[in-house]
């Protein structure tokens, strides 16, 4: 027998976490994408504490625009637009995380059975998928609001539903770039299930490209979103959405408008943090595994 | 190859370039020259210096071998010395790389580009891809005339092109100059890229690793015609390789890279018989030999070393067998010093000492590996296989029906008995690595009966299938495609033991034994295989295999990934686990002295069937079918001492498709001495002098030499 081998020595566990941080860190970009959506989530979840006023109180002039008292000014009923700013914020991260839990949840496993197991599976998971591709997604999620009528709940219904082909495809193609490979055959070998194999051995495997996709997504989710509620299909008028207040900032362009900036701007940030936060995922996942493919679909966005 | 033209002319090429080995070099200057080259990459871990200080001189006419392991820098001097390393993180290139005095790295890149291809050209490892699959195989050849003589007219070029395509032994060549390098097999597009390479006249012919990718039989084609090219043109070859036995057949002068620096350069003869750094002497004893019978490999220990980190002193020095304890090898590097008779150059402090570690590896001190023993046919054999068939259809579209059937394995029968293994030989494409997956029905079986331990893999249930699968492991090729890469290297040797059912801390203590056994260091179990090198991962990937205790393992090539020196390590821990726990090896391989190293029984295959078995002494001895014989003589040997006088008669043509084998005997097409009988009646495999062979002429054939026979 022959010396024990010896790679280089020092905490690995760590150490590996801390080298795919660096390679997310290697894009300045991505790094303020993160501390931006961090400061978002952290105000939304300070909401109460954060807010000036009641979002919902009426207590000042209509249509005020930036001042000392009320920061960004006051809408056409009089409440305070920063408050709710603020509490839209909730709407839109809530609908962005569940939308992205929506797609990834049902697109994921689809992907999976159907890249593993192929044949009639395959066929039947993809003809599903193409038929939800068949539907613009914007019209699908229109189409579904209208059915179930409108809240917070089938909102993210919808949205997350019209992400599931993209999941689905991103996952089956991963899927079947590792299916042959020799560890997924090993493990087979080993006496493993399909289950088992699919969950401990292909999954992991596939992971990487999946969650680059869940920001898509939920970047895609935050403009759909106001989209909707822009369109009055969102969560109803008297809880504050970033879209509803582009809706009834349109009415009173002329007399204020510095009122309609704000949501825009918002919106706009929030995309910008989440497509750097996906940009700097890319660099950290490629660093770790050059040969699974990295390709990401992007949701055509309203 | 049944053209006779190139078959003549190689071998009287052969003996031709025997008889004046180099004698016309001492005269002139040396037509290519590298001058303490220095190739340094900047990556994550730091300046990593791949060469470090490479000087060699190619003179016209001699054929100079750059011999190393993976990662010594050979290949990468000489893609810096011609501009052709374009990495974004190249850090430098100094040093001289003088092609006929001038200086290639100082060249400005036009002038570099006039003398590429025309001057210097290349041979690259995998010619299907250095290939342009879109364009015509004579356009390309055209191109690389037209492109350094516009005076050429096209027709003038078709001539020229033809003619070439001729001489490297390309049948029918004009109508083959229309065709595109997927209508080639890889041998032929070989041939191809040397056709092309030679087009110019090129005064330097540097050929990388041009054989790695071939079978044995094509392989032995392709080193001859390289020595008709380097007549032909009268150029240096520049021969990159890691295997000694193609240096030893091939090569006049012989260099050895380890490390990013040459360690010694001599003579052929003297390298082999005298070696005079330690390093090549270690490496001559860890090959496995084809012309002696096994002894214990002697592994050089530990790991090639990491160029990003290299010490100061002489990089072999902590591997090495004679400086332990020596503190001037481990704090000064060693110069480049000639012999006292003006021989050989060697890097060593003690090059006198080398020469003695030959004697030591020859000597009978070491126990044999595989002790033969004697109660081999008692009890039930753990693997029976009988007349296993797997045939997978060819369709032209989805939903169509079958137009053919490809014919992988083809009614095979096996038996291995426990605490032994059966070697199986055969070229790419004979079936062998199915036949290894059929056992573990990671194929399905088309026909025949399949008893892993009695139990009849085909039938198994889910259950009784999952059962069969814990006793029988695997062992794949690729250590670096075989674990799960996002599980630490504990976690994937821990997998069998999950599936099990077994409990978190019980495995562990588990992983911990398989880890010791194998020789790795338990402290190591939470890493990510990424972090190993691939003989270490072949280590993870045995244990793995072991934690279920399987009483048969399937070794599907599991050293031909790996540099010799590390290849002798896991061959001696095969055969220390199999001597500890009687475990029985079906090792697959098409490397034919690695067989004859392990295994007890050989099994030799083509196209799905088995035309001949028996004991490894009678196979490698005694071979009675002519496949085995022109495999045996295809094998280069690493030993240039009589290789002039040595029978190397290439087996012609490539193997049939597997769609639509020959009638017949399935060999006969290739076969040197096939007769009428061969076409009509396939010949059964029969009982002859003591093995199993499946020729019509084995009992005749029996003291004809293949020449002979013709």
């Amino acid at each position: 027998m022959s010396a024990a081998p010896n790679p280089p020595t020092s905490a690995p566990a760590g150490r590996r976490r801390l080298a795919a941080l660096r390679r997310f860190a290697r894009s300045r970009s991505a790094v303020v994408g993160a501390a931006g959506l961090l400061l978002l989530v952290a105000v939304a979840l300070l909401a109460p504490l954060v807010a000036p006023f009641d979002p919902a109180a009426q207590d000042g002039e209509p249509l005020l625009g930036p001042s000392g008292a009320h920061l960004l000014g006051t809408d056409q009923l009089g409440r305070d637009i920063l408050s709710r700013l603020i509490y839209g914020a909730r709407a839109s991260l809530i609908a962005a995380a569940g939308a992205a839990a929506v797609g990834a949840g049902i697109g994921v496993p689809l992907g999976l059975l159907a890249g593993y197991l192929g044949r009639w599976v395959d066929a039947v998971a993809m003809r599903l998928v193409d038929l939800l591709l068949a539907v613009p997604g914007i019209l699908l999620a229109l189409v579904m609001i209208v059915v179930l009528g409108p809240g917070r709940f089938n909102l993210i219904l919808a949205i997350g539903i019209g992400a599931v082909p993209e999941f689905a495809r991103l996952t089956r193609v991963a899927t079947l770039g590792i299916r042959d490979r020799d560890f997924v055959l090993a493990a087979r070998g080993m006496g493993a299930s399909t289950p088992d194999t699919m969950l401990r051995t292909v999954l992991p495997n596939v992971l990487g490209p999946i969650v680059i996709q869940v920001v898509v997504t939920a970047s895609m989710a935050v403009v759909v979103e106001a989209g909707l509620a822009f369109l009055g299909l969102g969560t109803p008028p008297p809880a504050p959405s970033w879209g509803g207040m582009l809706q009834d900032a349109r009415s009173y362009l002329y007399q204020s408008p510095s009122y309609g900036l704000f949501p825009g701007l918002c919106l706009v940030a929030t995309v910008f943090c989440l497509d750097r936060i996906g940009r700097g995922l890319q660099l950290a996942v490629s660093g770790g595994s050059q040969h699974l493919g990295t390709r990401v679909t992007s949701g055509g966005a309203v | 190859m049944s053209g006779g033209a190139l078959d003549g002319a190689t071998r009287g090429g052969t003996v031709h370039s025997a008889l004046t080995p180099a004698a016309d070099r001492g005269a002139g200057q040396p037509v290519l020259s590298l001058r303490d080259l220095v190739v340094e990459f900047t990556t994550p871990a730091g300046v990593v210096r791949a060469v470090d200080g490479m000087s060699y001189d190619v003179f016209g006419g001699e054929t100079l071998s750059v011999v190393g392991e993976t990662g010594s820098g050979k290949s990468v001097s000489v893609l810096a010395a011609l501009g052709l390393l374009r990495t974004p993180n190249l850090r430098r290139v100094s040093g001289q790389a003088l092609l006929g005095g001038v200086d290639l790295l100082t060249l400005p890149e036009v002038e570099l580009r006039r003398r590429l291809g025309r001057d210097v050209a290349m041979i690259f490892q995998d010619a299907i891809s250095a290939l342009n699959p879109v364009q015509r195989v004579g356009h390309q050849i055209a191109e690389a005339l037209r492109v350094h003589d516009r005076a050429l007219t096209a027709a003038a070029a078709r001539v020229r092109v033809v003619e070439l395509l001729d001489m490297v032994g390309v049948p029918h060549a004009d109508a083959r100059y229309d065709q595109y390098p997927h209508q080639f097999s890889g041998g032929m597009c070989q041939r191809v890229m040397i056709a092309m390479a030679i087009a110019n006249r090129p005064k330097v012919l540097i050929a990388d690793e041009p054989t790695t990718a071939l079978d044995v039989s094509v392989q032995a084609q392709i080193l001859d015609l390289l020595r008709v090219a380097r007549e032909e043109t009268g150029a240096g070859v520049v021969l990159i390789t890691h295997d000694l036995g193609v240096v030893a057949e091939t090569a006049d002068r012989v260099s050895v890279t380890y490390g990013g620096r040459i360690v010694e350069s001599g003579e052929v003869t003297q390298i082999f018989t005298r070696p005079r750094h330690p390093y090549t002497a270690a490496l001559l004893g860890a090959l496995p030999r084809l012309d002696t019978a096994a002894r214990r490999l002697l592994p050089i220990p530990g790991q090639p070393p990491d160029p990003s980190e290299l010490p100061p002193g002489c990089a072999f020095a902590p591997r090495c067998p004679i400086s332990q304890g020596r503190s001037v090898c481990t704090e000064q590097r060693p110069e480049a010093r000639p012999g006292p008779d003006g021989a050989g150059v060697s890097a060593c402090h003690f090059p006198d000492e080398a020469a003695a570690l030959l004697t030591r590896a020859d000597s009978p001190g070491d126990t044999t590996a595989s002790v033969s023993g004697g109660d081999a046919a008692a009890g039930s054999p753990v693997l029976d296989v009988q007349q296993a068939v797997a045939r997978f259809p060819v369709r032209s579209g989805v939903l169509a029906r079958p137009s053919a059937w490809v014919h992988a394995v083809d009614g095979v029968s096996l038996r291995v008995p426990a605490g032994r293994t059966l070697g199986l030989v055969g070229e790419s494409g004979c079936g062998k690595t199915t036949l290894a997956r059929l056992v573990l029905r990671l194929v399905e079986p088309t026909g025949g009966r399949i008893l892993v331990d009695g139990r009849d893999v085909g039938a198994a249930g889910r259950s009784q299938l999952r059962q069969i699968r814990r006793s029988a492991q695997m062992v794949f090729q690729d250590p670096y495609a075989s674990l799960n890469p996002r599980l630490s290297v504990g976690d994937n040797v821990a997998e069998p033991l999950r599936l099990q059912g077994l409990p978190y801390a019980k495995r562990r203590s588990q992983v911990a034994d398989l880890f010791a056994r194998v020789g790795l260091r338990t402290e190591h179990a939470d890493r990510l295989p990424s972090e190993f090198s691939g003989g270490q991962r072949q280590r993870v990937a045995i244990a793995r295999a072991l934690a279920s205790r399987p009483g048969l393992l399937i070794l599907d090539e599991p050293v031909s990934a790996l540099d010799v020196s590390v290849q002798a390590q896991v061959l001696n821990l095969l055969a220390d686990l199999q001597r500890e726990s009687a475990m029985a090896y079906l090792f697959v391989s098409h490397d034919l002295a690695v067989i004859r190293q392990v295994a007890d029984e050989v099994a030799v295959m083509y196209l799905g069937r088995i035309v001949e078995s028996g004991s490894v002494r009678r196979v490698y001895d005694d071979p009675r079918h002519p496949y085995t014989r022109a495999l045996l003589a295809s094998v280069p040997v690493p030993d240039p001492v009589g290789r002039a006088d040595r029978r190397r008669v290439p087996l012609g043509g490539d193997v049939p498709s597997p769609v639509d084998p020959p009638s017949g005997c399935r060999f006969r097409t290739r076969c040197p001495i096939a007769v009428a009988i061969c076409a009509e009646k396939e010949p059964p495999l029969r009982l002859v002098a003591g093995g199993h062979t499946a020729c019509h002429l084995a009992d005749e054939t029996a003291d004809l030499t293949p020449e002979a026979a013709r």
